[in-house]
């Protein structure tokens, strides 16, 4: 029972059957693991697959055992960038792709599903984040402010001089801070950071005005003049100006 | 061949798992009934995705980074916060980025968030500073007042002396918890049983001397350390560097052609290698180092990797302790090296050149991952995980090794430094003075 052409059937949520070579079928743990374990003749069910996503992820199975039996020509390279071809799909699809991998143990599409959550998250804010994924914002108050307080350790940067914490960075917000001439300026807003500043690069300046892009079109332009003065002995007062327009 | 049914773009399932939904379709809204997805994302997951989330805020913007970019993630909804109770999430965490394999404090959480703020310390420049002492008139040697090798190791701190002694302090207490000597034998010189390097494996501490005994104590225990290994001058040469993990000891000799490098295995005590040409330019040199005090030879220092890196001031080598037989990289340098400047720390190497030019570079690849200028050639350097220290005429500077920026220097002066070390809590420093200098950046 060791066969090349094996056949495996599996049927599908919504009762599309599908026929495909053991070799492509086991590089699903639990496919594998039942197969080995029941009956290998009768029809495999996944439940909670349909047939649009199974279809996908027998293509990327398909894909990745041909290329590695060597049956395909198809570089390291070449391969890399069919992954990241697939998963540009819309979020359902990327969801459901997860949840199937998930259910039915594909290792590697993990990684890669996981990698690319991972590529869309970098440097967004949590709002942000909830926008993209359409994630509902399920946190009272209490519990909101409960978080922040038990994460409050990851933002203290320069442990008091040289950081700013701006609580709501709305339209014309003023704020000051005292720092030495060798550090930094952290300005952090909303639990992000929102810019950091090298003080040597404002050296000379009486006061700049700095225009920040976007990142993304969500978030305001902000528009922030810096006045420093000196205070003694190193140490420097920056005046912050921040005007933002939406 | 998979052979599936026609998959249109808008198929209705009929009582799938999927629900209703639209499909890939971007440009009319109106058509996505997209739902809140809450709930779907499975634990296992999500945890993947915190442990992807740090590595890249870690390649990005450094260790001290990767805690804010973790509080965006667990702020995003319950469901993702949840993970964040996970105490094995944050084994993972605390293993990947701070290369910490044991715990010290109760959660792996408290770990990770310890060595956090201990980083930040070491970032900020915070630190409490501590002399410490021991009685000089138990000393009658005056060479036993020079301190020539410092090993750190969580708990504690061994001092190495000229004349044989080790002295070992509690970091906790910081007191003299225990002094070991080796046994008595002939000398083939005055500085014959200087003491070269140490290794702390708890329970064992594991000295070595200058003529290449090999003498092994227990942290608790007798004064009296039991010999190892017998050294053999004549044949081997001075052993004027010893350095350790757990499973391996390495001995740096200079003397005798060819046999520079020597392999221990540290469980069984035997010896499993001996080879290589490194030191023979220092040969000469190398003899010269039992009787009289010269500039250092060579260094070796282990990584966390098990491989080795051994320098002289013409050359530097990376040999993988498991098989040593074929180094991993040999290279000779333009400009001479200062050998005192050789540190590791779990995957990189710094080396100071005759211009002041530090360069950090990877062990497996040599890849450089930053340089600075130490504006010094004399310099004794040290490093951990995210920053070195250079000590030069006294003061000791410390940059961040993720840029190679400078960030300050320690208040204390360290005159005539003989011995630097530092792992990534405290910083200790022995000079020509009976005190030992010690900085403990540790978070409260």
């Amino acid at each position: 029972m060791g066969s090349t052409s094996t056949k495996i059937k599996l049927r599908t949520s919504d009762q599309k059957v599908f026929e495909v070579e053991k070799a492509v079928a086991v590089q699903s743990q639990t496919i594998k693991y039942i197969y080995e374990n029941g009956c290998p003749d009768s029809v495999i069910h996944v439940h909670s697959v349909s047939g649009d996503i199974l279809s996908k992820i027998l293509d990327y199975c398909k894909k990745h055992v041909n290329s590695a039996a060597g049956k395909e020509d198809i570089s390291p390279e070449e391969l890399y960038e069919w992954d990241a071809n697939f998963v540009k799909v819309d979020q359902n699809t990327l969801f459901d792709l997860i949840l199937a991998a998930n259910c039915l143990k594909i290792e590697s599409l993990l990684d890669l599903t996981c990698q690319t959550v991972a590529n869309m998250i970098k440097g967004k804010r949590p709002e942000e984040i909830r926008t993209t994924f359409n994630i509902k914002n399920d946190y009272t108050i209490e519990a909101e402010e409960a978080v922040r307080r038990e994460n409050k350790w990851a933002f203290d940067m320069l442990g008091g001089v040289g950081t700013m914490v701006i609580e709501e960075l709305a339209d014309d917000t003023m704020s000051k801070c005292v720092t030495n001439t060798k550090s930094r300026v952290c300005v952090i807003a909303a639990n992000q950071i929102v810019m950091m500043r090298s003080i040597s690069k404002l050296a000379n300046k009486k006061s700049i005005d700095v225009y920040k892009q976007p990142q993304n079109p969500t978030t305001p332009r902000i528009k922030e003049s810096v006045k420093q003065r000196n205070v003694g002995t190193g140490f420097i007062e920056l005046f912050f100006h921040f005007k933002c327009k939406m | 061949m998979s052979s599936s049914l026609s998959s249109s773009s808008s198929s209705e399932d009929a009582n799938g798992n999927s629900g209703r939904r639209g499909v890939g379709d971007f440009g009319a809204p109106s058509l996505t009934r997209r739902r809140a997805n809450n709930e779907i994302w499975p634990g296992p997951f999500v945890e993947d995705l915190v442990v992807q989330v740090a590595i890249d805020a870690s390649r990005s913007f450094g260790r001290l980074a990767v805690a804010a970019a973790l509080a965006n993630v667990f702020q995003v909804c319950s469901t993702w916060q949840a993970v964040s109770r996970s105490d094995p999430l944050w084994h993972r965490l605390t293993t990947v980025i701070w290369g910490r394999t044991h715990r010290m404090h109760a959660s792996w959480r408290e770990e990770y968030v310890y060595r956090h703020q201990t980083a930040q310390n070491f970032r900020a420049g915070r630190s409490f500073y501590h002399t410490l002492h021991f009685d000089p008139a138990s000393v009658d040697n005056p060479d036993g007042l020079t301190c020539r090798c410092l090993t750190l190791s969580d708990t504690h701190l061994a001092c190495g002396f000229a004349d044989g002694t080790v002295r070992l302090f509690d970091l906790s207490t910081r007191q003299l918890v225990g002094t070991f000597h080796p046994h008595h034998r002939d000398r083939f010189g005055r500085f014959s049983r200087a003491v070269s390097g140490i290794v702390i494996t708890d329970p064992r501490i594991i000295f070595a001397t200058l003529d290449g005994d090999i003498h092994v104590a227990i942290i608790d225990g007798e004064p009296l350390a039991r010999t190892a290994h017998l050294g053999n001058v004549v044949n081997d040469g001075a052993l004027v560097d010893f350095t350790g993990c757990g499973r391996w000891w390495v001995g740096l000799y200079a003397g005798v052609p060819g046999r520079a490098l020597h392999v221990w295995d540290g469980n069984t005590e035997e010896l499993a290698f001996v080879n290589t040409n490194l030191t023979d330019p220092e040969a000469v040199m190398g003899w010269h180092t039992l009787t009289e005090l010269t500039e250092t030879i060579g260094r070796v220092r282990v990584t966390g990797q098990e491989s080795a890196v051994a320098c002289t001031s013409l050359r530097y080598m990376v040999v993988d302790l498991r098989n040593p037989e074929f180094p991993l990289h040999d290279r000779e340098w333009r400009r001479r090296l200062t050998v005192a400047s050789l540190d590791t720390n779990g995957e990189a190497f710094i080396m100071v050149d005759s211009r002041g030019l530090a360069i950090v570079r990877r062990v497996d690849t040599l890849e450089e991952v930053c340089r600075f200028n130490t504006r010094n050639v004399n310099v004794m350097g040290c490093m951990n995980l995210g920053y070195a220290l250079m000590c030069a005429a006294g003061v000791v500077r410390v940059w961040e090794i993720e840029h190679g920026q400078h960030l300050y220097s320690l208040n204390q002066n360290v005159e005539e430094v003989n011995a630097m070390v530092a792992d990534d809590r405290h910083v200790a420093a022995a000079g020509s003075d009976t005190g030992i200098h010690l900085w403990d950046f540790g978070a409260q």
